[in-house]
């Protein structure tokens, strides 16, 4: 039994298999869809998307003097010819995209109904199979979270999966996941930044209700080859407390530290509490616009398909 | 609205509030609940920080019921009540004047209050105000309680029991005495002095403030002095511009010449500014006889200088009437005053009789002659060997009067006599020395009923026998030598003694040994002044001689109660002092008679001082002059508040049950 009245979800209630974390029906939506990136990034192999590095591909992008040391394979002799002037053709060179999808795992993703990390979960799965699927270079990475005795797991991370063959392996991974932990975003930010290969667009899964804040982690990714998503998931109990039953004289328990605030909640704190969150949200929307990331709030109470194929095409992160 | 125990129920409100707010958080079950950041909630809840008790008092009837009742309680507690007087700490002595003028129906607009109850209602007020101790405090005022007439009465010594101050002030009885408030200082003065044996400096007296609450009329304000500390406060009671007229004497007469016949006199004093008119009824055995055919007037008083105010006076004689067997007579004026006390003169008149006289061993013809000129019912003369024998067989009963001429009698038995000479075997009466030559008069009692009319200048005893005079004796006349007339009364004996034989000297040859002989004869045979008494004044003791086989004794009061008594003398009754004015009636019975004997008493106020009701605005002390206030008007009384707040506090508290109970049932 729970310590806490409104504490995580049993773990009866957790999904075990693939399956339930994306079904079927699902999948068969999601293949028409790509991830888009407002960027455009070379990767390691040749993928399916341009890249700015030019390369070998036969779509043509420039000339530029030739240099020492440049191939000579790809020097324009009918230009030679014309001007007397060796140049080199640049082509653009066709790479595959990177894509990472990172879930806060901590415990202040653990609550809620829907659960925000359940929720951040099957969006996981369902963003990384959208990437498997379009020969995507795919890593997911958890922060937060407890190994299998219990202890603060870190930075866990599966990288460089690509093909829909790689589905069932990227679905149990996730699967394995177990929220709890408190903290880490800050030096999962940076771990990911400092072993970051390629660029790529990368998901951020969090509530970012960081009491460090979450300033310092955005930082380490923002403008260094990513393309930032910060999808901030929010449960509706959180977002509207007053309409779910949140009343009475309450000691609130933070699950992450347990720190303890006591509350009589009355319409006055509802109040409060509203235009904190309100002014919590719009100062990470006016920080993720400085700094090019997209921002997106979550409401886990929306329908994981209408999010998917509705909400993130229309704000332009699937297409 | 004053507050008895302010502190007391401050501290009972400080000390039982703050817990229960405490209780009311520490009862407060906060539900745990995780959510998964405080970081928000924490941010709204400093933005009510400004606010945060009022954020953490939830309103809640229950609690609002609750403090309500603690503080209704805590103000109850402070013991609130309503017009809240001056309080003062130590010691106060609280005198109220109970004498015949505090019977005036004038101490409330009404008419219908006398000054003494109005008085003591305003000494309980006063009482009460000066008391500052509730059921919770021990700084209360220590009050005494002193009544006074003519004497003075403890009611209660010092207390801080404001109870009992009430209760002694309530318990004050009104009598028809005169005012002297000698007696009631000297008592107040008695309790506040502390003996201490340690003291070098002797007795030290505490200062303390004496309040009087009376109409100032008072006999002997004259001849008091306020003492170093002592502080008197006057709260006068009654009307200054109160009217009365009353009755200042009353006698009545056999004539001499008609002894069947009774004329009675009377005189009226009327001690205010107005001439007042007025009737005068006068009943015999409750019967009218005459009522005066036109009102009489009485004038107003007058300044007289050196002497003050003279009340205006006015005498009126009866017309003799045929009474020969005893009566109660009672004079009325019949107007309305305010006060009735001096309204009404009673006297209570023997019937007409003659005297049986004995004369033992007379060798004085002087004196035989003129017992034998008395009108004497009969005059006996006896040798020394008879009046032993009639002694001894109780003979001598018969006679009112045994006249000792210069008799050495042996015994002395139960009865009244008039002696000459040789001194009669009575304790009290010592001789000494050889006697004395050539004696003149030196002072002599002229208004003692004996001596009426007997001038005594020109007497010249040659030779007096020197005597030494015990207690119960009174000195009548006196020369340098000793006494030369005296009075003796033990009770079943009364003498009238002169100690020398009047041929030893010039009397029988002065007309006053002629007046001396009939005077001391009709005194000791009851007779004469007894007549004209004016009765028992209030403060004095009901004294009647009764037969020694008298039992079964009551005392029928003016107001009709009766009460039996017993007297310590089987011969001489006493009881009392009467304390009100009217007829007292003494009845007994004999053995082998069954027949109710009666004696009656009359008990008239005529005091001058008691007479003029008009309340004084101020008094004269020996010293000092104080100015009275009016004594608090309008009869109100503190009003305790407490009670109500309690039964109020109670309700809530009953309420705030129901609610609870209501709620628990609800879930």
């Amino acid at each position: 039994m729970s310590r806490f009245p409104d504490g995580p979800p049993p773990r009866s209630s957790r999904p075990t298999k693939v399956d339930e974390l994306i079904d079927s029906r699902l999948m068969a939506r999601l293949d028409h869809l790509d991830v888009v990136s407002r960027k455009i990034f070379n990767g390691r192999v040749q993928g399916e998307r341009r890249s700015k590095r030019r390369g070998q591909s036969v779509e043509f992008a420039d000339f530029r003097p030739y240099v020492h040391g440049d191939d000579l394979r790809f020097v324009d002799w009918n230009i030679y010819g014309r001007l007397d002037r060796l140049f080199l053709k640049i082509f653009l060179e066709e790479e595959d995209l990177s894509l990472i999808v990172v879930v806060d795992g901590t415990s202040s993703m653990h609550w809620g109904d829907p659960s925000k990390f359940e929720y951040a979960r099957r969006l996981a799965m369902a963003l990384g199979y959208i990437g498997l699927v379009n020969q995507n270079r795919v890593s997911l990475a958890a922060f937060g979270g407890l190994d299998s005795e219990g202890e603060s797991a870190g930075l866990q991370r599966i990288s460089n999966l690509r093909g829909r063959r790689r589905t069932h392996e990227m679905g149990r991974w996730l699967l394995e996941l177990e929220p709890g932990g408190d903290g880490g975003f800050e030096e999962a930010m940076r771990r990911i930044a400092l072993t970051r290969q390629g660029r790529g667009v990368m998901i951020v899964l969090s509530d970012f209700l960081q009491k460090e804040g979450f300033e310092r982690g955005l930082r380490y990714v923002a403008g260094r080859g990513y393309d930032v998503f910060a999808m901030q998931v929010l449960a509706p109990q959180e977002i509207d407390p007053g309409r779910h039953g949140m009343s009475g004289d309450l000691r609130l328990v933070d699950l992450e530290d347990e720190d303890e605030a006591e509350v009589t909640i009355n319409a006055a704190v509802l109040r409060g509490y509203r235009r904190r969150l309100d002014a919590y949200c719009g100062s990470l929307r006016d920080y993720c616009i400085r700094r090019s990331i997209m921002h997106t709030l979550v409401d886990t109470s929306t329908d994981l398909d209408e999010l998917l194929l509705d909400y993130l095409r229309k704000r332009g992160l699937l297409r | 609205m004053s507050w008895l125990t302010p502190l007391f129920g401050g501290i009972v409100l400080a000390s039982v509030i703050p817990p229960l707010v405490a209780l009311y958080f520490l009862r407060l079950r906060r539900t745990r609940r995780a959510i998964p950041s405080t970081l928000l909630w924490k941010r709204s809840v400093e933005d009510l920080r400004a606010n945060a008790p009022f954020q953490r008092l939830r309103p809640t009837l229950l609690l609002f019921l609750q403090l309500l009742f603690l503080a209704l309680l805590g103000i109850a507690l402070m013991q609130p009540r309503f017009d809240a007087g001056e309080r003062r700490e130590g010691r106060t002595v609280i005198v109220v004047d109970n004498s015949s003028s505090m019977n005036v129906l004038d101490g409330d607009d009404s008419g219908e209050t006398s000054r003494l109850e109005f008085a003591k209602a305003s000494a309980i007020e006063r009482i009460e105000a000066l008391h500052g101790g509730g059921l919770f405090s021990g700084d209360a005022a220590e009050i005494m309680v002193v009544a006074f007439n003519d004497e003075a009465e403890i009611r209660t010594p010092f207390t801080d029991s404001r109870q009992t101050a009430i209760e002694a002030v309530r318990g004050i009885e009104p009598t028809d005495g005169t005012s002297r408030l000698g007696g009631a200082l000297q008592l107040a003065r008695a309790y506040l002095t502390v003996i201490d044996p340690d003291s070098q400096t002797g007795p030290v007296a505490t200062p303390a403030a004496v309040e009087l609450w009376s109409d100032g009329r008072i006999d002997d304000l004259d001849e008091q002095v306020l003492r170093e500390g002592e502080r008197l406060e006057y709260h006068r009671v009654g009307s200054v511009d109160a009217g009365n007229i009353g009755i200042a004497s009353i006698a009545a007469q056999r004539p001499y010449d008609e002894p069947g016949k009774i004329q009675v006199f009377i005189a009226v004093e009327n001690p205010t500014a107005q001439s007042r008119k007025t009737d005068l009824q006068l009943s015999v055995n409750g019967v009218v006889r005459a009522i005066t055919p036109v009102p009489i007037e009485i004038g107003p008083e007058t300044e007289e200088p050196g002497l003050g105010k003279i009340p205006g006076r006015k005498q009126f004689a009866f017309a003799p009437f045929e009474q020969e067997r005893d009566a109660v007579i009672e004079v009325l004026l019949l107007n309305e005053d305010a006060q009735p006390t001096d309204d009404a003169a009673m006297l209570v008149v023997p019937p007409a009789r003659r005297l049986k006289v004995a004369l033992v061993d007379t060798e004085s013809f002087v004196l035989r002659s003129i017992l034998e000129g008395m009108p004497l019912e009969s005059l006996d003369l006896l040798t020394l060997d008879g009046y032993a024998r009639l002694a001894e067989s109780g003979g001598l009963d018969d006679y009112d009067v045994i006249v000792l001429d210069d008799a050495a009698v042996e015994t002395l038995p139960p009865g009244r006599y008039l002696s000459f000479g040789r001194t009669p075997p009575i304790d009290g009466l010592t001789e000494f020395g050889d006697g004395a030559e050539g004696v003149v008069v030196r002072r002599s009692a002229e208004d003692h009923p004996v001596l009426r009319y007997v001038n005594l200048d020109e007497l010249f005893v040659s030779s007096m026998r020197k005597l030494t005079t015990g207690v119960g004796v009174e000195s009548l006349v006196d020369s340098g030598d000793g006494p030369m007339i005296v009075s003796v009364d033990r009770g079943s004996i009364q003498i009238i003694h002169a100690t020398f034989d009047p041929l030893d000297s010039n009397w029988p040859y002065l007309r006053s040994f002629v007046n001396f002989v009939p005077n001391a004869i009709e005194y000791l045979g009851g007779l004469g002044d007894a007549v004209a008494s004016a009765g028992v004044a209030p403060g004095s003791p009901l004294i009647a001689r009764l037969p020694a086989q008298a039992t079964d004794l009551r005392i029928r009061r003016p107001d009709g109660s009766d009460v039996a008594v017993e007297s310590a003398d089987p011969v001489t009754f006493a009881w009392g002092p009467v304390r009100r004015a009217g007829r007292y009636e003494l009845s007994w019975t004999e053995p082998g008679d069954d027949s109710l004997r009666r004696r009656i008493f009359a008990v008239n106020q005529l005091d001058p001082t008691e007479r003029r009701t008009a309340a004084a605005e101020s008094i004269e002390l020996s010293l000092d002059r104080i100015t009275g206030e009016a004594a608090a008007a309008g009869g109100t009384r503190w009003q305790d508040f407490w009670p109500w707040l309690l039964a109020i506090s109670l309700g809530l508290m009953m309420l705030e049950w129901w609610l609870w109970q209501r709620q628990s049932a609800a879930g």
